[in-house]
């Protein structure tokens, strides 16, 4: 038996000259003492493993503290002095455990919120997603518009142009796959990517069973029926059966055969979607959708690619060449331009936003921190000075400024760095909250963000460095012009350190005030937001969609099934009224499509007219309270082979025919020129499709029963009594109607709209949050300042009582004191909050870009807090009795 | 920090081990191991640190033995110094006393016992 490895380990831990003189030697008695109990079998065993690793801690600890003592033998120097500065402020600190606490705790919430923040915005930006090699050498291209907008699509056929011609680039294309796959007999929702040949080899990932995906099964349509896994969803839903590769799954309602399983880690190559599966791309159409392979205007896929040694510029400059002469072929009159960026795991077509709205949350924990620190800067200053006398002596019997600063400064640190270590301690809880998160969305995400060494040291750093900031400036002005100190000469001193305090007071005032206004915006967004008319009922509906797209049903049978599923939703009871739309209002997506007739130009002067749509069922409109101003509704005579019917909404009618009564006009629809020709039965009241913000848009409804959908249905019920079981009822009509239906989501219509708002609730509930912090931390500030300013001015304030000042005038000075510190702190504050707003604007929706009414509520919160904080000083100033004041002088 | 302060039990544990003859630190370690008075067992680097204390009050010495084996640095060996006797001798004597002192007592708990 010899000693366990880890005790020759830890043995590296102790200072070099300790190794070289006692290693063997305790190497040696270790053994003495493990292989004495080692063969007596288990718990002795693990005794002597703990008694072991006690002994060498503490003999760790004595051999450092004696280094550390040796090494001041032998130069009595800086280490020296700090390990005594340390001790010093420890004790300092520790005389007053309660103000120790509320420091700590303080700068842990600003650290904590900066930590969180940062955390996100790393995992999102800097990380790459595991299991990708070289993610440096990685570009994405997109094809740029007419007008040198960028972030469009490629084709098919373009794609394989661009991938054969560009040399030296290793190009690999995906579309999104949104994929149903049955397990124990019921269809799961989940999604994937549609990759070709080159997609797992640019990448550089590897298998963990099995093969992926390479050129042989990019045959377009028609080719291998194939599917790789991702290690994740073949753990979670297969049980990681090894027995996998080569087995048939149902996949979208056919069957497909898995050839393989993705590395751990590997979830695809774009931030928080966790890509459970990857197939060839010819598998994401359907046999009739041959368009898709063979048109080069029917754009769907996302290009990525491998350039070693190529910065962005010269593949653009190889590529776009080649991109214009396919423009030229496909007959654009145009040069189509590539635009290449380095590969981010954010989209690049989402990156601006999610940059800006991180910034913005940067920026609002970055001011908790600044009020954090500033709070602490004062509270360390009235310390200092609360010692002046102490001080005082201790220069005058001989230390040096630099030693007292130094005392100051380590005391600070010692406080920032505990709270820095809380901070990080709470961002690691709001991170794992984060990550436990389950939005009601149906696409699989994985919000994954690790606390890597890259964040604990930008936080603990940046604690740090607010710690020497917070204490270096109170110790440099209390440890200035002490001269007077001794001789308890209030007046002569201390205009400068008070300065430093107002100041100090102000910039906290501002941070919270940037916070409160901040939070007040986006309160007000969301508050216009809930009030919104949307032009229909969403209270009580209940929406569950169902994924058609991909089952690849035709046409009949998708107008048989839904009319089914809202039949027997009608007929279950609590369920008043049933409809179907293909696309849910307000789901934070929307089609469009152009009519046309003849003789008539739209405000843009062009020989048609853009406008949303949607197919709906007859009983859409009475579902969700959306009342047909003029002719009629759909009916079940509306079939196909009836004459083509649609309704239009009050603002298509008045776009087309100003004035006019549009029903039984005759409409072209679908296509700029020769759409079928279409009657308008019905005009239906305006409502909000896309979002909550939108102005008034056109609007076109067709019936399900002539136009089936192909992509996916979404049935709404009016239930009688909110019902939480109305989910599973839900499914279980579906499953009944045809159990390979794929759900996408199945929650409350107020669910759909809420998500749409979500990034506004996370910004107003942060801001609020640390808004109400920050408020709490600048009253007390502002309390602690003006009481200072009390006791200093004791006598003045006396003096001026004794020569007849009424006390409603003394409590005035005190009072005007603190309202011209707060006015200061909100000019500042606000004025940031505004740049602020500008830069945020696209969150704001519904406001004007100044929001009069919420800086005023804000400015307004933040001065009755400050005025109701200046008054207790006030009127202890204003209780001074002169009498007392003059005696005691 | 144990220096001046008067001989505690570990110490004269280690002294008495070197009574026989000089040993390694090892072998220090078997014996106060198996012939200890059961208390607390030491642990490698206590004990270190106490062979070190010992040194330094010169009760002990460190002597470079042949190294046992061919291959190694040679391992160091302890023995007992002229005052590192004398201070044996004199806590043994010390202690002896003691025991004889509370012989009685050791009859007395003979007769009952423990249950």
């Amino acid at each position: 038996m010899t000693v366990p490895r880890w005790y020759a380990r830890m043995l590296a831990l102790f200072p070099r000259e300790f190794r070289r003189e006692a290693e063997p030697e305790l190497l040696e008695m270790a053994e003495a003492d493990w292989s004495a109990t080692a063969s007596r079998g288990r718990w002795p065993k693990a005794l002597t493993t703990v008694r072991l690793f006690a002994d060498l801690l503490v003999t760790l600890g004595r051999a450092w503290a004696g280094r550390i003592r040796g090494a001041r033998t032998r130069r009595t120097g800086l280490l020296d002095a700090v390990w005594q500065d340390v001790r010093y402020a420890w004790r300092g600190l520790a005389r007053t455990p309660s103000f120790l606490a509320v420091a700590i705790a303080v700068v842990g919430i600003g650290v904590g919120a900066t930590t969180s923040i940062v955390t996100v915005a790393n995992g999102l930006l800097l990380r790459t997603p595991a299991g990708i090699a070289a993610p440096e050498q990685l570009i994405t291209v997109h094809a740029r518009g007419r007008s040198g907008s960028s972030f469009h699509s490629f084709s098919y056929p373009d794609f394989h142009d661009l991938q054969l011609e560009t040399a030296g680039v290793d190009l690999a294309a995906f579309a999104i796959f949104p994929a149903s796959v049955v397990i124990g007999g019921e269809p799961q929702f989940t999604g994937g990517f549609a990759v070709s040949g080159r997609y797992f080899p640019a990448l550089g990932v590897r298998p963990t069973l099995g093969r992926l995906l390479g050129p042989d099964d990019d045959q377009g349509l028609g080719g291998a029926r194939v599917v790789v896994l991702s290690h994740g969803f073949w753990r979670s839903r297969f049980g990681a059966d090894s027995t996998i590769v080569g087995r048939a799954i149902t996949l979208n309602g056919q069957p497909v055969t898995v050839v393989g399983v993705a590395e751990p880690g590997f979830r695809g190559h774009v931030a928080v979607f966790a890509a459970a599966l990857w197939v060839p791309i010819g598998m994401s159409r359907g046999p009739d959708q041959t368009a898709f392979f063979t048109d080069r205007g029917t754009s769907f896929l996302e290009v990525l690619g491998r350039a070693p040694g190529l910065s962005p510029a010269q593949v653009e400059a190889r590529m776009s060449p080649i991109s214009a002469h396919i423009g030229r072929a496909q007959g654009l009159d145009w040069d189509r331009t590539v635009d290449i960026r380095r590969y981010s795991a954010v989209p690049a077509g989402m990156l601006a936003p999610v940059v800006g709205f991180l910034g913005l949350l940067i920026v609002l924990g970055g001011a908790v921190l600044l009020i954090a620190s500033t709070n602490i800067a004062g509270l360390t200053l009235a310390r200092a000075l609360a010692r002046t006398r102490e001080t005082a002596v201790r220069l005058a019997i001989g230390a040096s400024r630099g030693r007292l600063i130094r005392h100051l400064v380590v005391e600070s640190l010692i406080l920032f760095l505990g709270g820095g270590l809380l901070g990080i301690a709470i961002a690691g809880g709001a991170i794992g909250a984060l990550t436990r998160l389950r939005l009601p969305i149906p696409i699989p995400i994985q919000l994954e963000f690790p606390l890597d060494l890259r964040v604990l040291a930008i936080s603990l750093g940046s604690a740090l460095a607010a710690g020497l900031f917070c204490g270096l400036f109170p110790a440099l002005h209390a440890t200035a012009g002490l001269a007077g100190a001794l001789k308890d000469d209030e007046s002569a001193r201390g205009t400068g350190r008070s300065r430093l305090r107002s100041g100090l007071v102000a910039a906290q005032v501002a941070a919270s005030a940037l916070l409160i206004v901040v939070a007040g915006l986006f309160v007000r967004t969301l508050s216009k937001a809930s009030r919104v008319d949307v032009g229909f009922e969403s209270a009580g509906i209940h929406v569950a969609s169902v994924e058609l797209e991909v089952l690849h049903y035709d046409q009949g049978r998708i107008v048989r099934l839904a009319e089914q599923i809202e039949r027997r939703l009608r007929e279950t009871p609590g369920i008043q009224a049933a409809g179907a739309i293909d696309l849910t209002p307000l789901s934070s997506g929307n089609q469009t499509s152009v009519v046309a007739i003849d003789g008539r130009e739209s405000r843009e002067g062009i020989g048609f007219f853009p406008t949303d749509f949607a197919r709906v069922s007859p009983g859409y409109f009475a579902t969700v309270g959306i009342p047909i101003t003029r002719g009629r509704g759909f009916g079940s005579e509306d079939r196909t082979g009836s004459p083509k019917v649609m309704i239009v909404n009050q603002t298509l009618a008045e776009r087309i025919w100003p004035g006019e009564n549009p029903i039984g006009k005759i409409l072209n629809w679908g296509q700029i020129e020769g759409g079928p020709p279409t009657v308008i039965v019905g005009v239906a009241r305006n409502a909000k499709y896309r979002s909550l913000s939108e102005e008034p848009l056109p609007m076109l409804y067709l019936p399900i029963a002539q136009e089936a959908p192909g992509q996916s249905i979404s049935f709404l019920v009016k239930q009688s009594v909110p019902n939480p079981g109305m989910a599973a009822t839900m499914r279980e009509v579906i499953r009944e109607a045809d159990p390979n239906l794929p759900l996408s989501s199945n929650v409350s219509f107020e669910t759909v709209i809420g998500i749409g708002l979500l990034p506004n609730r996370v910004a107003a509930g942060l801001a609020s949050g640390f808004g109400l912090v920050g408020l709490a931390l600048a009253t007390v500030g502002l309390y602690g300042v003006l009481n200072y300013l009390v006791v200093r001015r004791r006598r003045e304030l006396g003096i001026r009582m004794a020569l007849g000042a009424p006390a409603s005038h003394i409590r005035g000075i005190v009072l005007s004191e603190g309202l011209r510190l707060t006015a200061i702190g909100l000019a500042i504050g606000t004025a940031a909050a505004l740049g602020l707003a500008q830069l945020i604007r696209s969150f704001l929706f519904g406001l004007d870009s100044v929001d009069v009414i919420g800086v005023l509520m804000a400015v307004g919160t933040m001065a009755i807090v400050a005025a109701l904080a200046s008054d207790i000083p006030a009127r202890r100033a204003a209780a001074t009795d002169p009498v007392e004041v003059l005696r005691n002088d | 920090m144990t220096d001046g302060s008067p001989l505690g039990a570990r110490e004269f544990e280690i002294l008495v081990t070197l009574v026989a003859g000089p040993k390694h630190g090892y072998a220090i370690m078997q014996e106060l191991r198996d012939q200890g008075t059961g208390g607390r067992i030491l642990g490698p680097g206590t004990l270190y640190r106490l062979l070190k204390a010992l040194v330094k009050r010169g009760w002990i010495a460190e002597m470079n033995g042949a190294s046992g084996e061919s291959e190694g640095p040679p391992r160091r060996v302890y023995r007992l110094t002229g005052l590192g006797e004398r201070v044996v001798s004199i806590e043994a004597r010390r202690l002896a006393t003691l025991v004889r002192r509370a012989g009685p007592l050791l009859n007395l708990s003979r007769r009952s016992p423990r249950s």
